[in-house]
């Protein structure tokens, strides 16, 4: 094929300048389609590599061992010293105490590690984020994160343990690869020296731990070391220990920038797909119109694959052109993003220009417009001169006169819409999809935000095991007297111990939680099967579930210490803060493991929780010796429930917008379309007596019916499939079963708001109807 | 005779590429009431665009036009559609019939526009359909399906379909042969005679004929105007009146 280009220039800028509105129309969806997709590639394709290079910078532990001072021994430093794969190691102090401090303004209950800010170290060094010279008694530098949730250089850090306040003043930001977040249920905090040394000698001894930071020469090894550094350590431990590595630090530290890929490349495929069905139902109206043009063409010499070319020309520029475009806007909105997922992650992620990703969004969406058009316009090639100057086919293509007026109910203008509606199946099919995909995507915004921000009990269920009122730490589980008092309360629903301690499963440290009797929960985390009910059942997390292919009925080996047992598995159970790597056991199962084990924490479900306050101090003032803290589970979960609020709405807002935009583009380019195809049409009925108001009404009518049947096929589809599509993004979160309630009134609302939305823009944009003039039939 | 239209110093404008163009120059022109006017003139005379200005389809650049006693002149777009739907037809060179719809549809859509029952006009566009020739099979079919002539037949149904106080029609056979146009000017004959006021546009001697009363435009002013009795086939001294008429005028 020889092209001249020149020619096809001309051809091109000619069919721009015609339909220009369209074409920028068409440019702006790929805009928004290739920012969006290539905001996906760049943090699925850099986020994980970037957490990846800031270990590697700060020369972070591939494998992190926390044990109390008092079970630490010089051999088990040489013993993991000398473990295969160690390139170097490194022991410092620390300090680790159960406790809780204020986040979000909520007092949220988790273990902080303090470290000695200014021990000279090589492994696991911290990166500066933020500092200032503040004169204090007690600075501390803090992590990135808490940045993000509201403290300020300057500001006091509280922490309360065991009914005493520490108080630390923030003198800089700090990012920890490892204990940056809550993620490792335990958050870092740096001491310089003399703050060290000041709480050292304040607290008890009992919370003097010791750090074990191993290097490897394969970090991909990381589990595998983990695993033997547990073995290694199971049964000698009278305390906690933990042990942390890479590859669980580098899943959950990344994991909601992962989703949040994941959904932009989910939302750029749906507009692509938009995209290719705008592409090929403007080249096929292009070959309607210019079909004479075409048949003069042929008549001249071109070849079927010149005009085909000079016909799919502007969409392949305008997909070339928009997706580069595209990808520089994305860069604009970058910043945004970052610095949402810093919120979450922990570590300042900042991201250059990414030709790679850059290039696969040019090239996949160029390409695909590319293969959706000459698809589109190759029937061009058996065009025959002579049939495309008589205008093509149209002559003998006999249509059905479908409602005809003298028969069918309804007055004229209704009839019009309705006769305009079945002649034009493919922008029927088109605007279909569309309003389908963001009919959609609105009520998936709006079953999000409903569920996290107005009714987050499916929510909150899904990410947490279980969400009583409040929790009480006791001090003997077998004195009675105050699990009596709170049974016989009449504003209290249940009341149950619920215990988490640490098992080994396949040679790895996870959690299990325990309570006697599942039932008296709340709910049930168990996505298939149920919870235990004797000694010797067990369920498991979804991802030792996948990791060890078990099923339902087969038997696992739980070990805790030295003691060993086997359990059957009665049920998968999701655990998202735990990412499904967890399990559950009754009381009576981990005391086959553990005959020490005492019950601690009392959960208490309140029928009433607007005094849940007033209900604590009550309890406490009864019963000071009994409770040795708690935690206001209602006020703690309005806290941690606030980030996931803001995320919701953010989402919604940019969905709702997007949405709003995508159906005034579409309905530009297709009502353009229209008008301009039936710009006869409607100059006769203007030279009859319609009014510009009732063409408008008439067209714009016209397109109502395919909305309707969109908004309603994409609410039922919503409907139906939301849960299961929502599992499916966060499953990645550890998800395995949602309950989101989809209020029938909200995809009403929605698929209400979505018509009327549409018909106004629809009406809007018919107002190009008044410029057609009768006069314009007339040829002189 | 009642005036049906009248116009006042009628003027009509063009501005193209900045450059005035003065189609129409104080134009007076009188329609009767029952009368078959033609509008004659060489091209660029402004015929078609003083059609169109007296059927309320464009609005003069300046003068008056009173249209059964109303000043439609100054009318919004709007109003004029609601005017011409009460008072025009309309029958065009290129018949412009709508593609998607049937020739009934065609015309019911015009139809109903004046009037909400539906029976009583699709009664009358049957009968104008029978009046000119065209079938129940024809004018359930598409235009695209069937001759120009018989297009241009429903055109003229359609432009009746309302009543009209005036019909008007630009070029109507100019795209017909020439039994397809003696066809639709018979049409045209036979409702003047029924007493539909018709005014035509033409360039062709043949359609003048029909008329009873020709005006004839050069430069956008009128010329002159000739009074003929009303149309008999092969009357010669009819012919020779007009034929002297339109020498006189330089035709």
């Amino acid at each position: 094929m020889v092209i001249n280009m020149n020619k096809f220039r001309i051809i091109t800028a000619a069919k721009f300048r015609k339909n220009k509105g369209q074409y920028i129309t068409f440019a702006i969806i790929l805009f928004i389609a290739a920012a969006m997709l290539n905001l996906g590639l760049v943090i699925q394709m850099n986020f994980k590599q970037s957490f990846t290079d800031k270990w590697i910078e700060y020369n972070t532990a591939d494998v992190t061992t926390i044990m109390m001072e008092q079970d630490y021994s010089e051999d088990y430093y040489n013993k993991i010293k000398n473990i295969k794969g160690i390139d170097s190691i490194e022991k410092r102090d620390c300090i680790l105490m159960e406790g809780s401090y204020r986040l979000n303004g909520s007092e949220f209950s988790m273990p902080n590690v303090f470290y000695n800010f200014d021990d000279t170290i090589n492994i696991s060094k911290l990166g500066i984020i933020e500092q200032k010279d503040i004169t204090s008694d007690m600075p501390a530098y803090v992590s990135y994160y808490l940045k993000h949730s509201g403290y300020k250089i300057g500001d006091a850090y509280v922490f309360n343990s065991n009914n005493t306040e520490y108080r630390f003043t923030i003198v800089g930001f700090v990012e920890d690869m490892i204990f940056g977040t809550q993620s490792l249920y335990k958050l870092g905090i740096y001491l310089p020296n003399e703050s060290f040394k000041q709480l050292k000698d304040s607290i008890d001894s009992s919370n003097y731990a010791v750090s074990i930071g191993t290097t490897l020469t394969d970090r991909s090894q990381s589990k595998e070391v983990a695993s033997r550094i547990t073995d290694m350590l199971t049964g000698k431990m009278t305390a906690t220990y933990s042990c942390s590595y890479f590859d669980y630090c580098k899943q959950v530290r990344t994991m909601t920038a992962s989703v949040g890929g994941m959904i932009f490349i989910a939302f750029s495929c749906i507009i692509v797909i938009v995209s290719i069905l705008i592409s090929q139902f403007r080249i096929n109206n292009d070959i309607e119109e210019e079909m004479q043009n075409m048949g003069v063409m042929k008549a001249l010499g071109y070849k079927g694959n010149q005009i085909i070319f000079s016909t799919i020309f502007a969409y392949v520029v305008i997909a070339g052109l928009a997706s580069m475009i595209g990808v520089g806007l994305s860069y604009v909105a970058l910043p945004v993003l970052q610095q949402g997922f810093d919120a979450q992650t922990g570590f300042e992620w900042i991201q250059s220009f990414d030709f790679i990703a850059a290039l696969i969004t040019v090239v996949i969406i160029t390409f695909l417009i590319i293969l959706a058009s000459y698809l589109t316009a190759r029937k061009i090639r058996k065009l025959q001169a002579i049939v495309a100057l008589r205008g093509g086919v149209k002559t003998h293509n006999f249509r059905r006169n479908y409602f005809p007026m003298d028969h069918s109910r309804g007055n004229v203008n209704y009839l019009l819409a309705i006769k305009d509606l079945f002649a034009n199946g493919k922008k029927n099919f088109l605007l279909l999809v569309v309003i389908m995909a963001t009919a959609f995507t609105a009520i998936f915004a709006g079953t999000m935000y409903y569920n996290i921000a107005i009714k987050p009990q499916a929510f909150i269920e899904a990410i947490c095991e279980t969400v009583p009122s409040v929790s009480f730490f006791v001090a003997d589980s077998e004195d009675t007297s105050l699990f009596d008092e709170i049974s016989k309360d009449k504003n209290v629903k249940s009341v149950l111990y619920y215990d988490s301690a640490k098992v080994i499963i396949n040679q790895e440290e996870i959690r299990a939680f325990i309570t006697d009797d599942y039932s008296k929960m709340d709910y049930s985390i168990c996505y298939e099967g149920r919870e235990p009910a004797h000694n010797n059942e067990i369920a498991i997390g979804n991802f030792i579930a996948d990791s060890g292919k078990y099923k339902i009925g087969d038997s696992i080996s739980v070990g805790y210490g030295s003691n060993k047992e086997d359990f059957i598995i009665t049920g998968f159970m999701q655990s998202v803060n735990e990412q499904g790597n967890c399990i559950e056991l009754t009381t009576d199962g981990i005391m086959r493991l553990n005959d020490q084990f005492k019950k601690t924490e009392l959960n208490v479900y309140l029928n009433d929780e607007s005094d849940t306050e007033g209900y604590i101090k009550d309890m406490q003032s009864k019963y000071p010796n009994q409770i040795l803290s708690f935690v206001d589970v209602v006020e703690t979960t309005e806290g941690a429930m606030q980030v996931f609020v803001n995320i919701a709405s953010i989402m919604a807002i940019i969905i709702i917008i997007i949405t709003i935009l995508l159906i005034a583009l579409i309905l530009f380019i297709l009502i353009k379309t229209v008008i301009h195809n039936n710009k006869m049409n409607l100059g006769i009925l203007k030279a009859v007596g319609y009014t510009t108001r009732q063409l408008r009404l008439q067209t714009s009518w016209s397109l109502m019916p395919v909305v309707g049947i969109g908004v309603i096929i994409g609410a039922i589809l919503s409907y139906i499939t939301m849960n299961n599509v929502i599992v499916i993004l966060f499953r990645v979160l550890g998800v395995m079963k949602l309950g989101f309630l989809i209020p029938i009134p909200m995809v009403i609302i929605t698929a209400i708001v979505m018509m009327v939305i549409s018909f106004l823009i629809a009406f809007g944009l018919c107002g190009r109807i008044r410029k057609i003039s009768a006069y314009e039939l007339i040829s002189e | 005779m009642n005036k049906v239209i009248e116009t006042k110093k009628l003027c009509k404008t063009f501005s193209n590429g900045g450059i005035q163009q003065h189609i129409l120059k104080n134009v007076d022109v009188q329609i009767y009431e029952g009368d078959f006017t033609v509008i004659m003139g060489a091209s660029g005379a402004g015929k078609s665009t003083l059609l169109y200005a007296l059927s309320g389809m464009d609005k003069p650049t300046l003068g008056e036009i009173h249209f059964c006693g109303e000043e439609i002149s100054k009318y919004t777009d709007d109003k004029l559609a609601v005017f011409r739907r009460k008072n025009c037809g309309f029958i065009f060179q290129q018949i412009y019939m709508m593609d998607k719809m049937s020739l009934l549809d065609n015309v019911l859509a015009s139809g109903l526009l004046a009037t909400k029952n539906k029976k009583e006009v699709t009664k009358r566009a049957v009968e104008l359909f029978h009046k000119v020739n065209i079938d129940e099979i024809t004018y359930r079919k598409f235009a695209s399906q069937i001759s120009g002539g018989e297009a241009q037949r429903a055109g003229i149904v359609r432009g009746l379909i309302n009543k009209p106080s005036v019909l008007f029609a630009d070029e109507p056979t100019g795209a017909l042969n020439s039994s397809n146009s003696t066809a639709v000017l018979d049409v045209f004959t036979d409702f003047n005679k029924e007493g539909q006021s018709i005014v035509m546009v033409t360039h062709d001697l043949r359609c003048a004929l029909r008329g009873n009363r020709i005006i004839y435009l050069k430069d956008g002013q009128v010329a002159g105007e000739c009074l003929l009795d009303p149309y008999k086939p092969k009357d010669a001294a009819r012919r020779t009146k007009l034929d002297d008429f339109l020498k006189e005028m330089g035709y």
